[in-house]
C-alpha cells in the first residue's frame, strides 16, 4: 500500500500527453493551492516568489509537454537578448535586423511545429511534390507564447516598450501557467510592472475571481464538454448520417460550445491569475451580442484581435495607404488570423469569410447603422450572430468536403419534426445548450449583481460554492455516454 | 487609509474546498436522487489508485469468462478432418501464439505496467495501455458447416456466387459489406453491387451507390412496421407502389469493382401482371413485362454496354417489390441488409418459404450475422432469451437455405463509462459468450470480432484513432474498412486450408 501511494504520486507527478494539467483535473486543486502557499511565504522575497512561479509554470509545461519546455526557454532568451540589443543599438539598420531575427525565431518555431504539415500536404496536392507527412508533436501552448514574445520585440523596436534587464521576469512573463496554455495573449507592457510590486487583493477581488473560475469553469467542463462529446462531434464527424435538423442543431449548439470553452478557460486563466496577484484584461465579453462583425471581433478573443489590430494589421499599413488597401489589408489579417486558429485550408477559408465580412462592413457603414435604433441592432445583431454561426461549419467541419456536406443536409434534407424528437431524446444536451444562451444573453447587470453577492459571502460559502461545482463537474465527467438515437421521419 | 489585502484568503478557501471535498468522498457512493445516479466524487482518488478493488473485480470478472470464451475450431464428422499438426501454416501457429499472449497479458497485466514502469523509460509510444493492437483472429466453430461456400468459391469463375450481410446499424450505408465486397471481387471476380433496395433509410451516407426514390412507395420491414403482415423479401422489407413510382441508382467512384454494370434484376411478386418503364443512362425508356405468379420473380434489365445509371418508373399495381440486383458477370456478390435497430431475432419473422424462394432465384452460399450491439443492455441482463431466439433464426435460415454457410460475427467492443474513463460494458462480454454458446448449438461457423479488434476496453482506442464514432459504439468508414479487412483475411486463410485439404 505505502508502496503503491508513493508510486501513484510520482505517476501523477510525470508527464503524460494523455493527461496535462488542465484547470479541471483533481490535480490542479493541490498544484494551485502549493502555488498559492508558496506565492505567500515568498511575499516579502521578490526574487524567491518568481523563480517559484516560474518553475511552477515550466513545470505546468513539463505536465503537458514534456521537455518542449526548453523551446520556451530557448526562445525567451532569443527574444531577451533581442529586445535588448534593439534598444541598446543605435543603428536604425541594427536595430531592424535584430528585430527581424526575433520575429523569425518566433514564427520559424510556430512554423515548425504547427504549419510543417500543412505546407506539405498543400504541396503535394497541387501536384508540385509527393512529401511524406512528418510526425512533428505540437508543443501545446506554442500559438500564444510565440505571439507574447513578438509582441514585446516588437515594442521595443517601436519604442513603445523598455526591455526587461532580468531575463528570470522576462521568461516568467512568457510562461505565467495561467494563460501559457490557451491565453489570453498578455502584453508585455501590462504584465511585466506586475511583477516587480506587491500583491494587493481588496475582498471585490477575490469575489470577481472567484466568479471568474467558478462561471468558467461551468462553461467548460460542464457545458463545452458534456455537450460536445454527447452530441456535436458526432453530428461533425459524419453530418451525412444526421438529417438536416440534427445538423443545424448541431451547428448552434456548436456556436455556445465553442464559446463555453474557449472563454471558461479564459476566465479561469484571468481568475486564477487574480488570486495570485495578477491582472489579465478581459477576453471576452458576451461576442454574440455583436451587432456587427466589426464589434464582434471587438468582444471575442480580444487580447487576439488586438494583437492582430496592433502588429499585423497595423504593420500591413492599416487603413493608412488608402481604401483598396485598407480592405485588402483587413482580409489578409483575418485569413491570417484564421490559419492562427489551426493549419488547415478550412480555417483560411473562414477567416476570408470574416475578413470580407470586415471589408464589406468598413464599405458600407455598417457598424455605424446598428448603433442608430434599438431595431438596427437587432437586425445587425440577427445578421451578425447567424453568418458568424455558419462560417463556424468550416471552422469546425472535419474537411472542406464535410463542410459542403453539412450545408447540403440543411437546405436538403431537412426532416423539421426530428426537432421534437431531439429534444425528448437528448434533454441534458438541450438543456445544457439552452443554458449557455441563457447565461451569455444574461444583461451585464445580473452578472454583476451575482459578483457583488459572492464578494458578501464569507470564506466558507464561497469553498462550499466550489466544492459543490466541483462536485458537479464530476458528475457529469462521469455520466454515462448518451446513446446514439435514430429518429422517425 | 490603506485599502485591506485579502491575498491570503484564497488559501483558506481553497483549503476549505479541499477539505469538504474530503468530506464528500466519504459519502456512499453510487446512488440514486430523484431518479437520477449520482457518481462517485473523489479527488483523491489519483493519489489512491483509482478504484483498485473495483477495477481488480472486474478484471478478474473478464478473466473468469474469457476462459469460457476459448471456441476452438472444430468440423462435423462428416466433414474430413485434416491433422492441424501436419499443416505447416505460418499464420495460423502465429494466431495460436496470439491468443497465448492474450491470457498472459491479462493475467499479468498490472504487474508487467509496474516492472515496465520502473525500469523502462516509458514514453506514450511504448504504453501498453494506450496503444492499439489488432489481434487477428481465425475463423472458429463448426468449419465444417463452410464447405457449401467454400466448394461454391472454386467455381467462382463460372458462376455468381452470392453471400448475405445481415447486420444492425454497424454495416448501414453498406459499411462493412462494401469492404469485404471489394476484398471478395479483388480475389474470386464479380463485378456491382448486387442487391439494392428500393427505398432506404442510409442513402444520404450509402458511398457505394447514390439512390433515390419517389416518395409514393408504401413499405413494410422488420425495422420499422408490418401493420398488414406482408410477406418480406430477403432482405427484410417489402415496398408496393401506391402511385406512379419511381427509383434511380447511379454508381459512384469510390469503389474499384463499383463503376459500372452490366445488367440489374429487379425481384418481385406479382399477384397480377404488370409492366414497368425503365431506362440506362438517361437513354430511351423500355417496357419490361411482369408476369403473373405466386412465387418471387425476377426480371432481367440488359443495359447495351456498362451502364452507370439506371431509373425504373412503376404502375400502382398492388405488386410486391423487393429491391434491384446490380451486377456484371460471374464472381462473387456481397448483398448489405441492414436492419436498424436490431439485435437479428427478428429475421425468424422472414418466412422460410419465402426465402426459399429468393434462395431458388438467387445462388445464396454464404450467409453472414453481425448483430448484439442492440442487444446487450445491462450486466444484469440474461441472455438466456438471445440464444433461444437466435437458434430459431438460425433454423429458420438454414431450413430456407440448406446448401448454404452461416457464419456468425460476434458483437464488438463498447464501452461505458467507468469514473471518466471508458472500459468495455461488462454486458458485451456475457453476450459475446451466449454468441459462442449459439454458435455452437447451431453448428455454425464463428468470428470474434470483439478478439480481433484488440479485446477488452479496445473501442476508445479506435475512437482515437478515428476509426470510431465519439458515442464508442459505431464504426465509421475507415473502422469499418479494418473490420471487413480482419474478416476477410480470416475467411481467405480459412478457405485456403480448406483447399489444400480437398
Amino acid at each position: 500500500m505505502q508502496f503503491s501511494l508513493f508510486e501513484n504520486i510520482l505517476n501523477i507527478l510525470k508527464y503524460n500527453p494523455l493527461e496535462p494539467l488542465l484547470f479541471n483535473s483533481g490535480f490542479f486543486l493541490f498544484f494551485f493551492l502549493f502555488c498559492l502557499i508558496f506565492s505567500q511565504i515568498f511575499v516579502n522575497n521578490h526574487r524567491a516568489k518568481v523563480l517559484f512561479l516560474l518553475t511552477a509554470s515550466l513545470y505546468f509545461y513539463y505536465k503537458s509537454s514534456g521537455v518542449f519546455f526548453v523551446l520556451i526557454i530557448i526562445s525567451s532568451l532569443i527574444d531577451y537578448f533581442a529586445g535588448y540589443y534593439i534598444h541598446a543599438s543605435q543603428s536604425k539598420t541594427q536595430k531592424k535586423s535584430l528585430l527581424v531575427v526575433s520575429i523569425i525565431t518566433n514564427l520559424g518555431i510556430l512554423g515548425y511545429f504547427k504549419y510543417t504539415n500543412f505546407f506539405l500536404d498543400t504541396f503535394n496536392s497541387i501536384g508540385l511534390s509527393n512529401f511524406d507527412m512528418l510526425d512533428i508533436f505540437l508543443p501545446v501552448g506554442v500559438s500564444f507564447f510565440t505571439f507574447q514574445s513578438m509582441s514585446y520585440t516588437i515594442d521595443i523596436y517601436r519604442e513603445n516598450l523598455e526591455p526587461e534587464k532580468n531575463f528570470f521576469d522576462f521568461l516568467f512573463f512568457v510562461s505565467f501557467f495561467p494563460q501559457l496554455v490557451a491565453g489570453p495573449i498578455v502584453r508585455a507592457s501590462d504584465f511585466l510592472p506586475q511583477i516587480k510590486t506587491k500583491p494587493i487583493l481588496s475582498k471585490d477581488d477575490i469575489g470577481k475571481a472567484f466568479m471568474l473560475i467558478i462561471s468558467g469553469l461551468f462553461k467548460k467542463a460542464v457545458i463545452a464538454d458534456y455537450i460536445s462529446i454527447n452530441f456535436i462531434d458526432r453530428v461533425f464527424e459524419w453530418p451525412t448520417r444526421f438529417t438536416g435538423a440534427e445538423n443545424l442543431i448541431a451547428l448552434y449548439s456548436y456556436a455556445i460550445q465553442l464559446y463555453c470553452d474557449f472563454s471558461g478557460y479564459s476566465d479561469m486563466a484571468i481568475g486564477l491569475a487574480l488570486l495570485l496577484g495578477f491582472r489579465i484584461p478581459e477576453n471576452f465579453n458576451s461576442p454574440y451580442k455583436a451587432a456587427s462583425t466589426t464589434e464582434f471581433w471587438q468582444r471575442w478573443h480580444i487580447s487576439l484581435s488586438s494583437w492582430l489590430r496592433d502588429y499585423l494589421y497595423i504593420g500591413l499599413g492599416g487603413n493608412r495607404k488608402g481604401k483598396f488597401r485598407t480592405y485588402a489589408n483587413l482580409i489578409v489579417t483575418m485569413l491570417l488570423g484564421g490559419l492562427w486558429h489551426g493549419a488547415t485550408w478550412r480555417m483560411a477559408i473562414w477567416g476570408l469569410i470574416q475578413g470580407t465580412a470586415l471589408a464589406i462592413e468598413r464599405k458600407t457603414g455598417f457598424a455605424k447603422f446598428t448603433q442608430k435604433s434599438t431595431l438596427n441592432r437587432i437586425i445587425g445583431w440577427l445578421i451578425t450572430f447567424n453568418v458568424f454561426t455558419f462560417t463556424l461549419i468550416f471552422f469546425r467541419a472535419q474537411s472542406v468536403q464535410a463542410g459542403y456536406e453539412m450545408i447540403n443536409q440543411i437546405l436538403f434534407y431537412f426532416h423539421p419534426e426530428v426537432i421534437f424528437q431531439f429534444i425528448e431524446g437528448y434533454p441534458v444536451v438541450f438543456g445544457l445548450v439552452v443554458l449557455g444562451y441563457i447565461m451569455h444573453f444574461t444583461p451585464k447587470r445580473t452578472e454583476v449583481y451575482l459578483e457583488q453577492f459572492l464578494v458578501k459571502m464569507p470564506p466558507i460559502v464561497k469553498a462550499l460554492i466550489l466544492a459543490l461545482l466541483v462536485w458537479i463537474v464530476a458528475q457529469f465527467k462521469s455520466a454515462d455516454i448518451q446513446p446514439f438515437i435514430y429518429f422517425q421521419f | 487609509m490603506a485599502q485591506k489585502n485579502y491575498v491570503k484568503q484564497p488559501i483558506y478557501i481553497l483549503l476549505m474546498t479541499i477539505v469538504i471535498l474530503f468530506f464528500i468522498s466519504f459519502l456512499p457512493n453510487e446512488q440514486s436522487v430523484f431518479g437520477v445516479d449520482l457518481r462517485y466524487v473523489d479527488i483523491f482518488a489519483d493519489l489512491k489508485g483509482q478504484n483498485e478493488s473495483d477495477e481488480l473485480e472486474y478484471e478478474e470478472y473478464y478473466e473468469e469468462d474469457y476462459e469460457n470464451l476459448e471456441y476452438e475450431e472444430y468440423y462435423e464428422e462428416d466433414y474430413d478432418e485434416y491433422d492441424s499438426e501436419d499443416n505447416p501454416d505460418s499464420i495460423e501457429s502465429e494466431s495460436n501464439l496470439l491468443n497465448e499472449e492474450i491470457k498472459l497479458n491479462y493475467a499479468s497485466f498490472a504487474f508487467l505496467n509496474l516492472i515496465s514502469d520502473l525500469f523502462f523509460d516509458n514514453d506514450n509510444e511504448d504504453n501498453a495501455s494506450d496503444k492499439l493492437t489488432l489481434k487477428p483472429q481465425k475463423i472458429s466453430g463448426n468449419l465444417g458447416q463452410l464447405k457449401y461456400f467454400f466448394d461454391a468459391l472454386k467455381s467462382a469463375k463460372t458462376k455468381k456466387i452470392r453471400v448475405a450481410h445481415y447486420g444492425d446499424s454497424a454495416i448501414e450505408g453498406d459499411l462493412v459489406t462494401a469492404d469485404i465486397r471489394e476484398n471478395l471481387q479483388d480475389k474470386f471476380g464479380g463485378n456491382g453491387v448486387g442487391f439494392i433496395s428500393i427505398t432506404s433509410q442510409d442513402v444520404q451516407f450509402r458511398q457505394t451507390t447514390k439512390h433515390t426514390f419517389s416518395n409514393t412507395w408504401e413499405e413494410a420491414s422488420l425495422y420499422s412496421s408490418n401493420r398488414k403482415k406482408l410477406d418480406l423479401g430477403i432482405s427484410g422489407e417489402v415496398f408496393i407502389p401506391k402511385s406512379k413510382s419511381w427509383v434511380q441508382y447511379q454508381t459512384t467512384r469510390r469503389y474499384r469493382y463499383l463503376k459500372s454494370w452490366s445488367e440489374a434484376k429487379l425481384l418481385y411478386k406479382a399477384s397480377k401482371n404488370s409492366s414497368i418503364e425503365y431506362s440506362f443512362d438517361g437513354k430511351g425508356k423500355q417496357k419490361a413485362n411482369l408476369k403473373k405468379s405466386n412465387k418471387v420473380s425476377q426480371v432481367t434489365l440488359k443495359a447495351s454496354g456498362a451502364a452507370k445509371k439506371l431509373k425504373i418508373e412503376f404502375q400502382p399495381d398492388g405488386n410486391h417489390y423487393y429491391g434491384v440486383l446490380l451486377e456484371n458477370g460471374n464472381g462473387i456478390y456481397v448483398d448489405n441488409f441492414p436492419l436498424r435497430g436490431n439485435s437479428g431475432v427478428d429475421l425468424q419473422n422472414l418466412s422460410a418459404s419465402t426465402l426459399q424462394e429468393f434462395g431458388d432465384l438467387l445462388n445464396y452460399k454464404l450467409i453472414i450475422l453481425e448483430f448484439g450491439l442492440n442487444a446487450a443492455g445491462s450486466i444484469k441482463s440474461n441472455y438466456r432469451w438471445y440464444e433461444r431466439e437466435m437458434e430459431k433464426v438460425i433454423n429458420n435460415l438454414k431450413k430456407a437455405f440448406p446448401q448454404c454457410s452461416i457464419l456468425m460475427i460476434s458483437v464488438h467492443d463498447k464501452s461505458m463509462k467507468r469514473g471518466s474513463n471508458y472500459v468495455t460494458d461488462p454486458s458485451v462480454i456475457k453476450l459475446l459468450k451466449s454468441q459462442i454458446a449459439i454458435a455452437k448449438k447451431t453448428k455454425v461457423a464463428f468470428w470474434n470480432l470483439f478478439e480481433a479488434m484488440g479485446g477488452k476496453d479496445s473501442m476508445p482506442k479506435w475512437v482515437n484513432k478515428n476509426w470510431a464514432f465519439k458515442d464508442f459504439i459505431h464504426f465509421n468508414d475507415r473502422g469499418a474498412k479494418e473490420v471487413a479487412d480482419l474478416l476477410s483475411d480470416a475467411l481467405i486463410e480459412a478457405y485456403n486450408n480448406y483447399k489444400r485439404k480437398n
